[in-house]
């Protein structure tokens, strides 16, 4: 008997977005309080909301809250094997709102719609998704809402690898 | 005992003032960490292999900075005159990432401050009535070469004088 080997490649091309589809991303991340104290002092996030307990509570929260731009690119990084591993730039963002605040021990969850899609004007072997991602927590109410444009490949030129 | 500084409340922002923030950040490969750590899969910034093996596809075979991580630090580089008495971040818009970011390159940041206003219905959602106000910025990040590497436009509710804790 022979081995059998299988390569697996992840990621969608530009042929395999539907205008309308819309992705549940899978995994999930509970956030934990020691990596969202660790982001925002690592970025040098020199905002006590979000690294001193005394402070948070006395602006009203029970705790210090998870810093909207971790939530962002938590909400992010897990659309990314579905959305743009087979991308060849990240375009920007726009409408990003974060219509709650996220504590430790939050679970957050993301989807995304594919709003549009065009052909690259210039490059014919690439064209740019646009795409809604909301973010969600475990009690499925919305954490952080954006859009994003996205340069991916097409199959017909690159699916080969 | 205040924890934040007494000079980046709602009165202290001057509509068309830029702010230039007084610290760099350089960023090394630590990148590949970040891009780990919020679950990004996308192998263009963590795999030196496939990027050689791809210059057409990749920054020329060089690992690109994911951008949401030098957004991240440009933020930060801009947070304690901007971020460190506010309330809440009511939305980011406009966001463009200009020009790739790669290990080796330190970052800069500057805000513009671009309108202010204390009657808008969102305050009420992060706040006492009367308590903070908006304000809206432009955050521009730049590299070493003084290129503007990141432009997003951001509303904060930030907290007035007399309220802060």
């Amino acid at each position: 008997m022979g081995e059998t080997r299988r390569l697996v490649v992840r990621g969608r091309f530009y042929e395999d977005f539907k205008v309308g589809d819309i992705y549940r991303h899978h995994w999930g991340r509970t956030l934990e309080a020691g990596e969202a104290q660790f982001f925002a002092t690592a970025t040098m996030n020199a905002v006590p909301l979000y690294f001193n307990k005394l402070h948070a509570q006395a602006l009203g929260h029970p705790a210090p809250p998870v810093h909207p731009l971790l939530v962002m690119n938590v909400v992010f990084g897990m659309t990314v094997e579905d959305l743009s591993e087979q991308a060849l730039a990240h375009l920007g963002y726009w409408k990003m709102t974060f219509p709650r605040f996220v504590y430790p021990g939050d679970t957050l969850l993301s989807s995304s719609e594919v709003l549009d899609k065009r052909e690259s004007g210039s490059k014919p072997d690439r064209g740019i998704v646009h795409v809604r991602t909301t973010g969600t927590n475990q009690r499925g109410e919305e954490v952080c809402l954006y859009e994003r444009k996205i340069l991916v490949k097409k199959r017909s030129a690159y699916g080969g690898r | 005992m205040h924890f934040t500084r007494d000079d980046n409340l709602y009165e202290d922002f001057v509509v068309g003032e830029t702010i230039v923030h007084p610290r760099g950040r350089t960023i090394s490969d630590e990148h590949m960490m970040w891009t780990n750590f919020v679950l990004n899969t996308a192998q263009l910034h963590f795999n030196q292999k496939m990027c050689d093996d791809s210059p057409e596809t990749t920054f020329n075979g060089r690992r690109v900075v994911y951008g949401g991580i030098v957004f991240a630090f440009v933020a930060g580089l801009a947070s304690e005159e901007t971020e460190e008495n506010a309330l809440a971040h009511l939305s980011y818009d406009e966001g463009r990432h200009l020009n790739p970011v790669f290990a080796g390159d330190t970052l800069f940041a500057e805000s513009t401050v671009l309108s202010k206003t204390d009657d808008d219905p969102r305050l009420s959602a992060v706040s006492k009535a009367g308590q903070a106000g908006v304000v809206k910025l432009l955050l521009r990040g730049k590299n070493q070469k003084g290129e503007v590497v990141l432009e997003i436009t951001r509303e904060l509710a930030v907290l007035k004088r007399e309220f802060r804790p």
